[in-house]
């Protein structure tokens, strides 16, 4: 399984660093690495992983999850976040975000729409 | 071995054009070429670029002279998008014969090795075109890397047209098929008699599909079904019987169609369009008929149009009940997929999240349904052989209707059957800007990295 390329294309403009590997489920992993967060967490970068389904992009990814687990330096709990899962070996903060489905346009948005419903919602975690 | 050109309603009209002029007119022809497992050879057309008016150095009706002006440029766009370039020209005059003269033959010997040379793609071919009383005729081969003739050209829009060369035996049994001939014609005939139609789903649908298209003439089928027959199937499958249950349908439906008549060929894949290996198979048909009820298999289906040219039409029958488990409706669909129309996730025809829900792994589905963030897999469904019938009977008069052309214009692409208030409704949806199924967007030839545009587990 690979990335389309409209994807790549998206992550290597916006000088995202990531990496692609398959697993046992059926699902492509795209882990974005080093990704910048914005101030207000518990850590400047993290590393954020997207699983995406066979029907992807005709449907959009569900949820992300995080390493390092996040907390918001202001204190106070970071809604839908409290589950631990493990992937690739490693254990990951999920965030358990989704989208209307009405939300993601099928066939058109891709993962440049996600990383903009990332930032979004990451900014609203920290402030 | 053979070639069909497969070409969209506006290029087809621009072949057309040519054809009809007054005066002989020449043109490159861009397309992508996809040579399938078994030798075809598929063309999928993407621009015909005219001969500018500075380049023709003779025109009159009976000869062509052009400068390498006329088609240079044409070669380098085809060199730049990756595709074969096919040099075109017509016989002016109506019943014109549209086969190379000496001096054709002449011209392409020449031209070979230069359009294999500039696109890059050691590849050549020509298309001479005629018509007769306004329809299309032609001739055409390819020689360099592939050699063979081009013996059809298949036009998928509002109308779907089959036109076999010039020079290519055509005719369907006369006496066999007198009952439709006198309805249709024999042109119409020989069509019906030459398609390969796919049946992605062996059950109600689309035994009573398989059957009546049979009976109509086709001959070649690709059957498609991962399941066995069931009891219960055998209240709707057509040609299935209690000895028959444990058997894969496929076999079930295509030992039944042979038996119809003679010289039907069945391609029996007991598999689902998941795989991409069983989707790719899809390539091969002129015409798919989608009788599943899976989301996952319909977000598939509904790209074939658009990247590969093949019209679809996809059925369904639903049977809504109510709190007491009484039938409050009963509803059949039939969208007809095509270039030119919108595909099923533009119509809204397809539940994504039942979609997701169905390629999940069992234990992953089951564990988001618990935590409320997957919706839960219907059961089995309410199923009756009539209903079935019915909705197979109007998608197999849509194919009938894009092939004869009987119906109003502009031609519905999907029919709502409300068979519980005896009512039939058509409507039209046009693609929706930059979705795959939107001309502007090209996607013919572009999925050599991801077929279809997707990932495939398997
Ligand atoms: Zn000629
Ligand atoms: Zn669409």
């Amino acid at each position: 399984m690979k990335l389309p390329e409209p994807d790549r294309e998206f992550l290597d403009r916006s000088g995202i660093t990531y990496r692609v590997f398959d697993d046992d489920t059926g699902m492509l992993n795209v882990e974005l690495i080093d990704f910048p967060l914005p101030p207000g967490l518990s850590a400047s970068t993290a590393s954020v992983l997207f699983r995406l389904s066979a029907s992807y992009p005709d449907t959009p990814p569900d949820m992300w999850w995080v390493i390092p687990h996040l907390t918001r330096i202001g204190g106070g709990v970071i809604p839908a976040t409290e589950i631990i899962e493990t992937h690739d070996g490693r254990s990951w903060q999920r965030w358990s975000r989704h989208l209307d489905p009405s939300a993601w346009r099928s066939g058109i948005d891709s993962l440049e729409s996600y990383v903009r419903l990332l930032r979004t919602e990451l900014g609203s975690a920290a402030a | 071995m053979s070639a069909t050109l497969r070409l969209t309603g506006p290029l087809h009209d621009g072949l057309v054009v040519m054809a009809t002029s007054p005066i002989e007119t020449g043109a490159v022809l861009l397309a992508h070429q996809l040579t399938l497992d078994d030798g075809t050879v598929i063309l999928f057309g993407d621009d015909l670029i005219a001969v500018p008016d500075d380049a023709y150095e003779i025109r009159t009706d009976r000869a062509l002279q052009i400068t390498s002006d006329g088609y240079i440029h044409a070669l380098k766009t085809a060199r730049d998008r990756g595709m074969i370039a096919l040099w075109v020209h017509s016989h002016p005059g109506d019943r014109a014969i549209p086969r190379p003269s000496t001096h054709d033959r002449r011209v392409n010997e020449q031209l070979e090795p230069l359009f294999g040379d500039r696109t890059e793609t050691e590849q050549y071919g020509y298309l001479v075109v005629s018509h007769d009383a306004g329809a299309l005729t032609f001739t055409g081969e390819l020689s360099g890397q592939v050699t063979t003739s081009i013996t059809r050209i298949a036009v998928s829009w509002q109308r779907w047209i089959f036109r076999p060369a010039y020079d290519a035996p055509t005719g369907a049994d006369r006496a066999l098929f007198d009952r439709n001939i006198r309805a249709f014609g024999d042109g119409i005939q020989s069509t019906i008699s030459g398609l390969t139609v796919a049946i992605v789903g062996a059950g109600g649908t689309g035994s009573a599909t398989a059957e009546q298209l049979t009976r109509l003439g086709v001959r070649s089928f690709i059957l498609i079904d991962p399941d066995t027959l069931s009891d219960s199937n055998t209240t709707r499958v057509y040609g299935s019987t209690p000895a028959d249950v444990g058997r894969p349908k496929v076999d079930v439906l295509g030992d039944y169609l042979e038996r119809i008549a003679h010289g039907v060929h069945t391609t029996r894949i007991q598999g689902s369009i998941l795989t991409e290996a069983v989707a790719r198979t899809l390539i091969g048909a002129d015409v798919v008929f989608g009788c599943t009820d899976d989301n996952a298999g319909r977000l598939r289906l509904s790209r074939l149009p658009y990247y590969y040219l093949t019209p679809v039409i996809d059925c369904g029958v639903q049977i809504p009940s109510d709190q007491d488990g009484l039938i409050s409706g009963v509803f059949g669909r039939v969208t007809t997929l095509h270039p030119g129309a919108a595909c099923l996730a533009c119509r809204d025809r397809i539940d994504f999240a039942l979609a997701e829900a169905e390629t999940r792994s069992a234990e992953e589905q089951q564990r988001l349904e618990k935590e409320g963030y997957a919706p839960a897999l219907p059961g089995v469904e309410p199923a009756v052989v009539t209903f079935t019938t019915l909705v197979a009977a109007t998608a197999v008069s849509e194919l009938l209707e894009r092939l004869v052309g009987y119906g109003d214009t502009p031609t519905p692409s999907e029919l709502i059957l409300y068979i519980h208030d005896r009512t039939l409704r058509g409507n039209i949806e046009d693609p929706h800007t930059g979705h795959y199924c939107d001309p502007a967007t090209r996607r013919i030839g572009t999925d050599a990295d991801m077929f279809l545009g997707l990932n495939w587990a398997s």
